[in-house]
């Protein structure tokens, strides 16, 4: 063991200069700073103590492991989990969609009048032209008797007034 | 009777702190023999009362929080010690961190404060060994201060840095040189 002798001499020998110095260093502190360092910290660990020596050592596993699960890496770790997983269920469910047009055929035609009746005004008069047009053209397409034709012919020209036609022309 | 801090062992200490019932009594003895070499420590490293205050309080905290896991491996002291040198080496980085992130100059501060200190009383000699001590590498310093100021035998610093006394031989020989040669430029000696 040491003595402070042995570290006298050793500073002794590496530097006469600092051997020879007073060791005083003109640090200071406030009057009865140590006694009031003592009540202080006293009071704080003494208010603080009882639920830091309480916690029960399953809490603190469990504490650990939820600072640890926020930390950046595994965060990001699990949020990329979770967005596969999100993902993962979309794609798959997708395939198993209902197709509306065999939900439209499960709708009664009663249901389907009432429905255009109630909101027959909300639809642009051009775009149910063109829709009109459209099923006009698939309806000419298809195997529709000409005898039918002509009677329809028939009865929109009855239909017409011949005022009308005059002004068309 | 009951025993005074400075006549009461380590292991009676040790003993009271281990039961609930006495556990008050057996820190508040800890902190009565060993605060204010704890508090002078601390000191020697930041400079400042206010931020060595601030620093002993913590490491006083963090002595009542784990002194019961204590295992008896070192000597108290030492572990007190080591506590205390681990508190003042992250308030000195954080200082460091702030220093530069508002564009301080750290270092010349330290000297300047302590000209400006009113718990600083050093003559003209203690104020060049500060500002010799400043340029130390912060592992010279603390090896320095705990061998010349403390008089510490290598072998109890070795526990407190978790060195070997070899490496700390080392240091403080290069210390004790670089501080003269700072002594002697400043014309003073």
């Amino acid at each position: 063991m040491e003595s402070r002798k042995d570290i006298q001499d050793e500073l002794n020998e590496l530097s006469p200069l600092l051997s020879k110095l007073e060791k005083r260093e003109g640090f200071q502190v406030p009057p009865r700073y140590f006694e009031k360092l003592t009540q202080e910290v006293l009071h704080n660990v003494t208010t603080e103590s009882t639920p830091i020596v309480s916690v029960p050592q399953w809490q603190q596993n469990l504490s650990n492991i939820w600072a640890a699960i926020w930390q950046p890496k595994m965060a990001m770790g699990l949020a990329t989990i979770a967005l596969l997983a999100v993902a993962t269920t979309f794609f798959f469910d997708s395939g198993t969609t209902t197709d509306p047009l065999a939900e439209l055929s499960n709708i009664s035609d009663e249901e389907l009048d009432f429905f255009i009746e109630e909101n027959i005004d909300e639809y642009d008069m051009a775009l149910l032209a063109d829709i009109d047009d459209a099923t006009s053209e698939s309806a000419l397409s298809s195997d529709i008797d000409d005898d039918i034709l002509n009677e329809l012919y028939q009865q929109t020209i009855d239909d017409i007034d011949v005022l009308e036609l005059e002004e068309l022309l | 009777m009951q025993s005074t801090a400075n006549e009461i062992t380590d292991n009676e200490i040790l003993s009271l702190i281990q039961e609930a019932t006495s556990l008050e009594r057996g820190f508040k003895l800890l902190m009565q023999k060993y605060q204010e070499r704890l508090y002078w420590h601390i000191r020697r490293m930041v400079y400042e009362h206010d931020d060595a205050n601030d620093v002993v309080q913590n490491t006083l905290i963090k002595i009542y929080r784990s002194i019961q896991k204590f295992e008896g491996k070192s000597k108290l002291y030492t572990w007190l010690y080591r506590i205390a040198t681990n508190e003042a080496i992250t308030f000195i980085n954080k200082r460091k961190r702030k220093a530069t992130a508002s564009l301080d100059d750290e270092e010349s501060g330290v000297s300047t404060q302590l000209a400006a200190d009113p718990y600083f009383d050093g003559d003209q000699v203690q104020l060049l060994l500060q500002k010799a001590l400043e340029t130390l590498p912060e592992k010279q310093r603390l090896v320095f201060n705990m061998r010349y100021y403390e008089e510490m035998p290598y072998k109890d610093i070795a526990e407190i840095l978790e060195t070997s006394v070899g490496a700390l031989k080392a240091s403080y020989h290069h210390a004790v040189k670089k501080i003269e040669s700072s002594l002697r430029a400043a014309d003073n000696y």
